[in-house]
């Protein structure tokens, strides 16, 4: 059974610093995202079927910052109305789609914490983390106090973004979006899958995003698959969206060598694709796990050490656009103490 | 974060007649005239009586094709004061469209881009409009930070009116907000500007 | 609910004749539960053990999408088929247990469009059924035009009619005046979508009649009866990534000689319309006999790609890479 970690903080709003933290069970149970010593884009796709008693167990994982996610989703919406939660008007039915998933999926994969009762199209919804209990009419939105999307997603962790099939590619249509890396929902929404992709370097180029709209728009449902993708942030700061790019950029400047392992953490993104029923639509979640460099290198050093080698090796073009080039020198320096050059075992962490 | 060389840019047709339609509506403004003309030019006499004309005569550049519009022989003509006016027009015969009309738009980006907000209202698609970008290159620019649209953009880095942040354009494309994406120029360290430069778009 | 390697086992809770050649089969998890949720217009696949045979047919689905309690599909008795309809409708009673594969839709709604014209004849009403269902849910526009072959086919017609009223149009043939399409299409609004599922000549009429009106083709829908697998002059093939080579006999497609030689070939609609199943073809000393209406006419005449599903060869050589 998960346990859950008091109320942590991952932006600096009342100036008390950065609180989130990880055990050292919550550190080796990531889904850590380099399979070699060096890294390049690839179609990292596998069917989404549990894995081991990690990450990668349930439909959709949750763990111990369970309860300070979903609070800081709550603070970060109301503070920025309409920046971060989004949905066009013909999405409804894939919005019922998205709750019926998570519903099913948490009570399902963790009934210590959430029930789900149905008879007929009356819901009855049960979270205990979160001290809800909600009844329903499933598809009529009047009964929830909110759109079903963003209520859902006000319980769950990691950002959703739902796509629409339409002329032959996919249209992103709705987003909650606390989380994101360095873009902008309002300004994404209506774009299609080669749009929204358009700043991502070497994709066009190595045809992979060719080949990966291809691959989704032949995903079934019930057939989910995921795959994994990274990036660095300074701070485990969960929310750097282009709209308060203000707020957090400044942070790439402070870095050094000597307080890398504390400021800077790797941001490892799950993705779990979900075709939906009845909207037809694709489900696009972003689950993102932080980890600074020091507790990488204290509970798992062997994947300190091979991130050394991938960040130090990695095409610069791909360090410009995860944005840490102002920076790298000092990680791979701060790196490089943990990697004596012999082999990686993970089974020795 | 790339600022240049992105994918999402709108790539524009040129006009030409579309065989299919039996009704052809026809939208532009200030110096997309010419385009206009040159479409009705390549038009059987058939598809110029079924065709309207709506022409704004807003110009950046101060480009004016309305004389030679009154002499095309064509259903219709309807001149506009300004851009907004002619969508809100557009808006309402689309609204009152059948199945088989064409839409065929020319002029700047951003009138591009709005009246592209009107076709997608009435589930317009892909092969029933065409639009050819003519005139000035100048962009409409979203700012990310405060949320206002700046039209006429020329400068890859300028003040938001809304905020007074240094904005840098990049060159990401909106077709739900019709505009180019703006953020914070010095957004790692304050007053650490890209070099000015002129947009070539 | 069960699923096995994408299968689903459901029980048979009901068999009601609707007309003299149409049966419809309501479908229930064996335990109770909710079924997995679908969208209009999509379609499950049977899987009948029959002897030394094995079927696999789609059916459309005809039950609403939001109640996944139940689903329902309604089978058309083919006498001189490939024995599939057959079984279900001699074979099987009620309290049987059946294998499906989880829905998948080929034939969806277009969600952005503002009126909605389905034009079906006989059977062709099945995937109409549960896109009726949702459009009625988000209170969109619709229309539905059906044409049956006589009175003694018109069942389904009316329960659509007494659910939806005058939307629902029926032509009775020998009754009533012939389905005018050309009419039904004519002076429509912009973002009108016309959905046709029935026989060819309905198909080819709708889209010929819809293009002469100015319609483009992203406003035009439709769903061929897909008659699956294939039969003709049998072939051999050999299967690159296997190094076998099988014969193709007269009755069997290559899908089914390969899944019945122990291979695995991924296939959603097994029909041609669905491009699941599509391959390089790597070496072909003949003719290929394209029967599908997945690839290009570029791709057909280029002899570089084959649907196994459906398509044949007549040639001493063909190897695939499979």
């Amino acid at each position: 059974m998960t346990v859950f970690k008091p109320i942590e903080s991952y932006a600096d709003l009342d100036a008390k610093g950065f609180t989130y933290r990880n055990s050292r069970e919550a550190v080796l149970r990531l889904p850590f995202p380099y399979p070699e010593d060096q890294y390049m884009y690839s179609m990292n796709v596998e069917p989404h079927v549990p894995f081991g008693e990690g990450a990668l167990r349930a439909q959709f994982d949750i763990d111990e910052h369970y309860i300070s996610e979903c609070h800081h989703r709550a603070q970060i919406l109301e503070s920025q109305p309409g920046v971060h939660y989004a949905a066009l008007p013909h999405m409804m039915e894939a919005q019922w789609d998205l709750l019926e998933l998570l519903m099913e999926s948490y009570s399902r994969d963790y009934p210590e914490h959430f029930s789900l009762e149905k008879k007929g199209s009356q819901w009855r919804w049960i979270n205990r983390p979160l001290g809800l209990d909600d009844s329903f009419t499933f598809g009529d939105a009047s009964t929830l106090p909110m759109e079903p999307m963003e209520y859902i997603t006000r319980q769950a962790q990691g950002e959703f973004i739902l796509l629409e099939e339409r002329d032959d590619t996919l249209v992103m249509g709705a987003g909650m979006a606390t989380q994101r890396a360095d873009y902008s929902l309002r300004f994404n929404l209506g774009m299609s899958f080669m749009e929204f992709h358009g700043p991502v370097p070497k994709l066009h180029e190595m045809g992979i995003l060719q080949r990966a709209l291809k691959f989704l728009l032949r995903l079934r449902p019930g057939h989910p698959v995921r795959r994994t993708n990274w990036s660095i942030t300074v701070n485990p700061r969960l929310e750097t969206s282009a709209e308060t790019l203000p707020d957090w950029a400044p942070d790439r400047t402070t870095v050094t060598a000597q307080n890398a392992g504390e400021l800077v953490n790797l941001r490892i993104e799950l993705q779990p694709l979900h075709r939906l029923p009845r909207s037809n639509a694709v489900l696009f979640p972003v689950r993102t796990y932080l980890v600074s460099l020091q507790q990488l290198a204290d509970f798992a050093p062997q994947w300190a050490k091979r991130m050394h080698r991938v960040i130090r090796d990695l095409d610069q073009e791909l360090v410009d656009y995860k944005g840490f080039t102002r920076y790298r020198d000092a990680m791979v320096t701060w790196l490089s103490q943990y990697d004596d050059g012999t082999p990686v075992d993970e089974s020795q962490q | 974060m790339l600022i240049t060389g992105i994918k999402s840019r709108p790539v524009y047709d040129r006009l030409h007649p579309m065989a299919g339609g039996l009704r052809h509506l026809i939208a532009g403004q200030g110096s997309g005239g010419a385009a206009m003309l040159r479409l009705i030019g390549d038009m059987s006499n058939e598809q110029r009586g079924n065709s309207t004309l709506l022409y704004s005569v807003e110009s950046f550049s101060g480009h004016n094709h309305l004389q030679a519009l009154q002499q095309a022989e064509v259903a219709g003509l309807e001149v506009f004061a300004s851009n907004q006016e002619l969508i809100d027009a557009l808006r309402e015969r689309l609204g009152d469209a059948r199945m088989g009309t064409r839409l065929y738009l020319s002029g700047s980006e951003s009138f591009i881009g709005t009246a592209m907000q009107a076709a997608n209202a009435v589930d317009l698609n892909r092969d029933e409009v065409l639009r050819e970008h003519s005139g000035t290159l100048v962009r409409r620019v979203w700012c990310a930070h405060c949320d206002t649209y700046t039209e006429n953009v020329t400068q890859r880095v300028f003040v938001c009116p809304g905020c007074q942040l240094h904005l840098v354009v990049r060159d990401h494309y909106s077709r739900r907000l019709a505009a180019f994406q703006g953020i914070k120029a010095d957004g790692e360290v304050p007053g650490e500007l890209p070099a000015a430069e002129e947009l070539d778009t | 609910m069960n699923t096995h390697n994408g299968t689903l086992s459901v029980r048979v809770a009901r068999i009601e004749a609707m007309t003299p050649e149409i049966t419809r089969f309501t479908l229930v998890d064996p335990d109770g539960k909710h079924l997995p949720a679908f969208s209009g217009g999509s379609h499950v696949v049977v899987i009948l053990e029959d002897g030394d045979k094995t079927h696999r047919n789609a059916y459309s689905l005809m039950s609403s999408p939001y109640d996944s309690s139940a689903y329902q599909i309604a089978v058309r008795r083919v006498a001189d088929g490939r024995g599939g309809s057959r079984y279900l409708h001699e074979r099987v009673a009620e309290g049987d247990l059946l294998q499906i594969l989880q829905p998948a839709n080929l034939f969806p709604l277009a969600k952005h469009g503002r009126q909605h014209l389905f034009i079906a004849g006989g059977v062709g009403i099945t995937p109409v059924y549960s896109q009726l269902e949702e459009l009625e849910l988000k209170k969109a526009s619709f229309e539905l035009h059906l044409a049956v072959r006589g009175p003694g086919h018109i069942a389904l017609g009316r329960e659509l009619q007494e659910r939806y009223g005058a939307r629902v149009h029926l032509y009775v043939q020998g009754e009533d005046e012939r389905m005018d399409i050309s009419r039904i299409l004519f002076g429509r609004p912009l973002g009108s979508h016309v959905y046709v599922c029935g026989p060819d000549s309905m198909i080819d009429d709708t889209i010929e009649g819809a293009r002469a009106l100015g319609w483009t083709d992203s406003h035009i829908h439709y769903e061929r009866f897909v008659e699956q697998g294939s039969s003709g002059r049998p072939f051999s093939v050999t299967l690159a990534r296997q190094g076998v080579t099988l014969e193709v006999p007269a009755e069997q497609s290559l899908l089914e000689a390969a899944e019945q030689a122990g291979y695995k070939v991924p296939y959603l609609c097994r029909g041609g319309a669905c491009g699941y199943c599509e391959t390089e073809v790597l070496e072909v000393d003949g003719e290929l006999d394209h029967r599908d209406d997945w690839l290009s006419e570029e791709d057909k005449l280029g002899k570089r790609k084959f649907m196994p599903c459906v398509s044949r060869a007549n040639c001493t050589r063909l190897v695939v890479d499979l």
